[in-house]
């Protein structure tokens, strides 16, 4: 009976020492994410930029912008895009409401042209083209966005009529993917 | 275990994604503003004198060929505009004598002579015909206008010798003298 309880104590001890090596695993854990493709939201201000009066003593449309006019707008100061991105430039040409039946001398339109430069990328577009512009933004990009305007003009050498003109700048950024 | 760590991975990267500042796309308007202010132009007439010689026949009168309708003397102003509504105002003196006659004017003499001022090229013809000084005759229009070529034109015609009390009267002998009378155009932007 002692010598039957001493091998179950042995076998029982022999048993307990083997049972660690048995325990042995290894798990493989993947760390996942996502950077979605997006834009810094573009906030301008709502002041008009004032280009000043169009014409000269002659009341012929001025070669540029008066010296005073704001023809240049920092849009933003850091403006990004984290992906490949186009940017839809529409200008729509200076008018006024007054209109004149003496078409042949006076016109209601002036036209300009439109540049952006959005740190190493430009592009410009005239208020003559109705579609507007699309410049490509071929990968990502950050820096100053600034937009600046010149070049005003009419066709056939028309004086503008007397009258306040209002025209606007559109720009719209767009994830390319 | 596993589904637990993936799922805390997850929710640390949705809590790294853009917030409101970041959009999928970005635009604005930007609004210009500019203004033409009214002005009319007039160019320099191709003549700031127009010599219509000698005003009398053989027998003193006003000659005949003055009296009538046929253009004496015209003037052009090539560039001629306005760019809102205007008034176009003609002011006018009449030929006068210009020496010092140390004697009343006779009542058969005539010291004054009146003429047609007729200003062709805007949308309204116009025409003065003075009888004092600075006579003046304005017309009001509602829209820009610049006279198409050959531009504005003022023809001189209708001569008649004035008396006086400045009526027009046939038949009256002119002083001898140099005369001399003005026409002013004048476009004013309203």
């Amino acid at each position: 009976m002692r010598t039957r309880l001493l091998r179950a104590s042995l076998l029982l001890g022999a048993s307990l020492y083997v049972a660690p090596a048995l325990a042995q695993d290894s798990e493989t854990m993947v760390v996942q994410s996502q950077v979605a493709p997006f834009c810094s939201e573009l906030t301008v201000s709502s002041a008009p930029m004032n280009l000043g009066s169009l014409t000269g003593p002659n009341g012929q449309l001025v070669q540029s912008f008066a010296g005073g006019a704001e023809t240049e707008r920092e849009l933003a100061t850091s403006f990004y895009c984290n992906a490949p991105a186009t940017v839809t430039i529409k200008a729509t040409p200076l008018t006024t409401p007054n209109a004149t039946t003496d078409s042949s001398s006076f016109t209601s339109r002036v036209d300009y042209t439109a540049t952006l430069v959005w740190d190493d990328i430009n592009g410009n577009v005239s208020s003559t083209v109705a579609g507007g512009a699309v410049i490509a933004v071929p990968e990502a990009n950050i820096g100053p966005m600034k937009l600046t305007l010149s070049n005003p003009a009419v066709l056939n050498n028309l004086r503008p009529v007397a009258g306040d003109y209002s025209g606007q700048v559109t720009l719209t950024i767009a994830l390319a993917q | 275990m596993l589904h637990r760590l993936k799922s805390v991975m997850a929710a640390v990267a949705l809590l790294a994604l853009p917030g409101a500042a970041q959009a999928q796309s970005a635009s604005a308007g930007i609004d210009l503003s500019s203004t033409v202010y009214g002005a009319c132009g007039l160019g320099t007439p191709d003549a700031s004198v127009l010599d219509l010689h000698d005003l009398t026949g053989p027998d003193g009168l006003l000659d005949p060929a003055k009296l009538g309708s046929a253009v004496l003397a015209t003037a052009t102003i090539a560039d001629a505009w306005c760019n809102s509504p205007h008034s176009l105002s003609l002011q006018s003196t009449a030929m006068t004598l210009q020496r010092t006659v140390p004697y009343a004017q006779p009542a058969y003499m005539a010291r004054r002579v009146t003429f047609d001022a007729k200003l062709i090229g805007w949308p309204f013809t116009a025409t003065i015909r003075p009888h004092n000084d600075n006579d003046l005759f304005t017309i009001d229009i509602n829209s820009p206008y610049a006279a198409p070529a050959p531009g504005l034109r003022l023809q001189i015609s209708k001569l008649q010798t004035l008396n006086p009390g400045g009526a027009e009267q046939a038949g009256l002998m002119l002083e001898s003298g140099n005369y001399l009378g003005t026409v002013t155009i004048i476009l004013a932007a309203n």
